[in-house]
């Protein structure tokens, strides 16, 4: 499938899962050596992500805090 | 990761450990997709490890000798060359037969070692953590494993009560 023949109006819920099990095979078949440079790149978004999801639970925890106390 | 290996590699070398090979998250990137794990697995015959005057368990002579190394210890594992590498020594009966029954791959230009498919697996239903049997199904349904090994595996393992859920839940023949 080409990027210009993608109509998301006629995608079904099968070619979704078929686009995605298709993706999964083939990234599966890549190089082990480009795989682990994948591995490094998610790494690093983690880490990249890391403050904004603590500054995030952070504040959840704040508001459940004093959401307990005034209810 | 190709310096890693060499470097786990000059420990087998220079006798720090025995023998080894990778299984968990790096080792089931090498059979499925590539996703998110944090660390290097390790695993090593027990053999490699100190036990103190306690009985207490010590990976003190690997730290040491990665430390002479350059190479600090952080967290659970050793920081080698950006990687977290978590040194496994292999407690339970299905990882040390694991050990046993590697695959050797090259990565660049440098051989090492991982867990077969099937004794990954087996490993990670024994481990039984939600990713663990994420990654259980995928390796099934990669059609890379010999399913005959994986139940022996699992059979001489006492893995059978952990493989029949398993499998009831997912919906695969037991």
């Amino acid at each position: 499938m080409q990027p210009g023949d993608l109509d998301l109006s006629k995608m079904t819920l099968e070619d979704l899962f078929r686009a995605k099990e298709e993706r999964r095979k083939r990234l599966a078949s890549l190089p082990f050596e480009e795989k682990i440079e994948i591995v490094k790149k998610l790494q690093d978004l983690s880490r990249a992500l890391a403050p904004i999801r603590k500054a995030n639970t952070e504040r959840v925890a704040s508001k459940q805090s004093k959401d307990s106390h005034q209810g | 990761m190709e310096r890693v290996i060499q470097v786990i590699n000059r420990m087998q070398t220079d006798g720090i450990i025995e023998n080894y090979a990778i299984g968990g998250g790096i080792a089931a990137v090498y059979y499925l997709e590539p996703y998110h794990t944090d660390d290097l697995d390790v695993f090593i015959p027990i053999s490699a490890v100190a036990f103190g005057d306690a009985g207490l368990l010590s990976l003190e002579p690997i730290y040491s000798y990665l430390k002479s190394l350059g190479y600090d210890a952080v967290k659970e594992g050793v920081l080698i060359e950006d990687w977290l590498v978590q040194f496994i020594p292999t407690f339970e009966s299905v990882q040390d037969e694991a050990l046993q029954h590697t695959r050797t791959i090259t990565y660049d230009q440098t051989e090492t070692r991982i867990f077969s498919p099937e004794y990954l697996a087996a490993e990670l239903l024994r481990s039984g953590r939600p990713k663990d049997l994420v990654r259980v199904m995928a390796l099934i349904e990669s059609g890379k494993m010999d399913m005959n090994s994986f139940r022996d595996i699992i059979k001489r393992h006492g893995l059978t009560e952990k493989w029949t859920t398993f499998a009831r839940r997912f919906d695969v023949e037991a």
